[in-house]
């Protein structure tokens, strides 16, 4: 069942259908800077056996591409030996096909989150030593304006989240509802985690948060609110698709969405 | 800046007022087969693109007959639109119809048209060809639909494309799409000395150059060229609109393309 057919009240079905096959492979597209780190490792803890697709992100002897098909590769074959229940990854939706082929019960997870926000904090992120290429990174990059003017930054949760270009926004919105199995966001993090962790049978904690941006790099990138009109204006297809799906969450009610007491929004990596 | 400007006053005079326009967004309609995609490739490296296409999920929604081509492509282009009304792109694309956008288009302040045109006989064989290969998405169909290339000729909504692309409605007079042309467009480039028009068109920016690209060209080992070179006469006899407008344009550009050779000669 995609997420388009999560209706408004209709959750105790949807619980009863995705969440019904209780070994199926959940797959975690993770979108930079959304969260992602903190839950993918809360996910693979609480559903084993899982998976992390990562690759070598400072080895220049071999294509970025062939990297992901290689590490997607090493996923598959592991998976064949002992069938995984979770799998997360940057860049896993360009090999949806190869994934789905070899594991028909799949099931698409994501987390978005405010476009500004998202590209504000992933700049400042690369910037640090925490990031594999951080060096590159800010000689290409000087400034917050040169990541923001670059064409290959705008628009970048959208390409996250499809394996194909897509023609217009409303195209992208109509694959990530029929294909997707859970689209939630940042800035709802307590309902999105409730409703996914029902999904996956995992408790998950909205409160816990790892990969933060340090206070330094927030520093040294200040914002302006002429900048974030800037960034809204060249990342139009990402703010469509958030605004879609945040309203979609929000429309989300009934038995099971209600958020028990004591959970807190913490915003994991949200500086 | 009409086209005519270039044909009557010579490239100096087109460039003068094309440079005193410099910022406003331009309109490539692409006839297929007119060199267009390694245009567009170029133009997009440098300008900022708004692509009206078919995805692979759009062909996917053709196919299981939930949308139409025409659905999606006006779709995207309304979307493509209104980024370039928005400051977003300067560079529009896309293989639309004039008739079924020139009023979307209108919504644009300053947008300026362009096409290139080519000879048609070479058009229509490019065409046939390429749409038998396998890169064409629907290669199998065109093949089933059309067994031989007389086939093809005999389908009269496939004929006289140029024509088609860039009339308000069909039976519209050829002379008035030449008109057009000539004073609504900003820009119509021949595919015969598409090196020349490819420089002029960067010249009309104050840009240099970049490198020729030759994207998409057909590869198509089941149809040769050699194959079909006896129906020329036939293609050309089935494309009497497109004769028309590609001959204009020849003839118009006659005078001028060593001046145009010259200019952009110079700015290497």
């Amino acid at each position: 069942m995609p997420w388009t057919d999560l209706k408004p009240g209709g959750l105790d079905a949807y619980f009863g259908t995705e969440g019904a096959d209780r070994d199926a492979l959940w797959v975690f597209v993770h979108v930079p800077k959304t969260a992602g780190s903190a839950l993918g490792g809360q996910l693979a803890a609480g559903r084993t056996p899982s998976h992390n697709v990562t690759i070598n992100y400072t080895d220049p002897a071999t294509p970025y591409a062939t990297r992901w098909t290689q590490a997607v590769d090493g996923f598959l074959a592991a998976d064949a030996e002992q069938r995984h229940r979770f799998v997360t990854g940057h860049h896993l939706i360009r090999h949806v096909d190869r994934l789905r082929a070899a594991r028909p019960d799949l099931r698409l997870a994501t987390l978005l989150r405010d476009p500004v926000d998202r590209v504000i904090s992933n700049y400042r992120y690369c910037t640090t030593p925490k990031h594999p290429t951080h060096v590159e990174f800010t000689a290409t990059y000087p400034t917050l304006e040169h990541f923001v003017e670059h064409r290959a930054n705008q628009n970048a949760m959208t390409r996250q989240l499809l394996p194909f270009r897509p023609a217009y926004v409303g195209e992208a919105i109509l694959w990530i509802e029929t294909r997707y199995s859970f689209v939630g966001t940042v800035e709802d993090l307590s309902k999105s985690l409730h409703i996914l962790g029902r999904l996956v049978e995992v408790g998950l904690d909205p409160g816990r948060r790892i990969n933060v941006t340090d206070a330094a790099a927030v520093e040294r990138t200040p914002v302006t609110a002429a900048m974030r009109s800037r960034i809204a204006a060249v990342n139009d297809d990402d703010v469509a698709l958030y605004e879609h799906f945040r309203a979609r969450l929000a429309s989300i009610e009934g038995p099971g969405a209600d958020v028990p007491k004591g959970d807190s929004h913490a915003g994991i990596d949200a500086v | 800046m009409p086209a005519s400007t270039l044909f009557d006053f010579g490239p100096e005079a087109y460039r003068r007022e094309a440079l005193g326009e410099a910022g406003r967004p331009w309109c490539f309609l692409h006839i297929p087969k007119t060199a267009g995609t390694s245009f567009v490739g170029e133009a997009s490296a440098i300008l900022r693109p708004a692509h009206a296409f078919i995805s692979q999920f759009g062909y996917e929604r053709i196919r299981a007959g939930t949308s139409t081509y025409q659905e999606l492509l006006q779709e995207s282009l309304r979307a493509n639109v209104d980024k370039t009304r928005r400051g977003l792109a300067d560079f529009l694309t896309g293989h639309m119809e004039f008739a079924s956008c020139h009023d979307l288009l209108g919504t644009v302040p300053g947008l300026r048209l362009m096409t290139f045109l080519r000879d048609p006989v070479d058009r229509v064989i490019s065409d046939y060809r390429y749409c038998l290969s396998d890169t064409h998405p629907a290669s199998a169909a065109f093949a089933a639909r059309y067994r031989c290339i007389t086939d093809y000729l005999g389908n009269a909504g496939e004929m006289d494309k140029a024509y088609r692309y860039l009339c308000v409605h069909d039976g519209e007079p050829v002379d008035e799409v030449i008109e057009r042309l000539e004073r609504g467009f900003a820009f119509v480039g021949l595919v015969e000395r598409f090196e020349d028009f490819r420089r002029l068109f960067w010249a009309l920016n104050g840009l240099p150059a970049p490198p020729a690209r030759h994207a998409n060209p057909t590869r198509n080992d089941k149809v040769t060229l050699a194959d079909l070179s006896v129906y020329r006469t036939l293609v050309a006899e089935a494309n009497p609109r497109d004769m028309a407008i590609h001959a204009h344009f020849a003839r118009r550009a006659a005078p001028v393309l060593e001046a145009i050779r010259l200019m952009v000669a110079e700015a290497l």
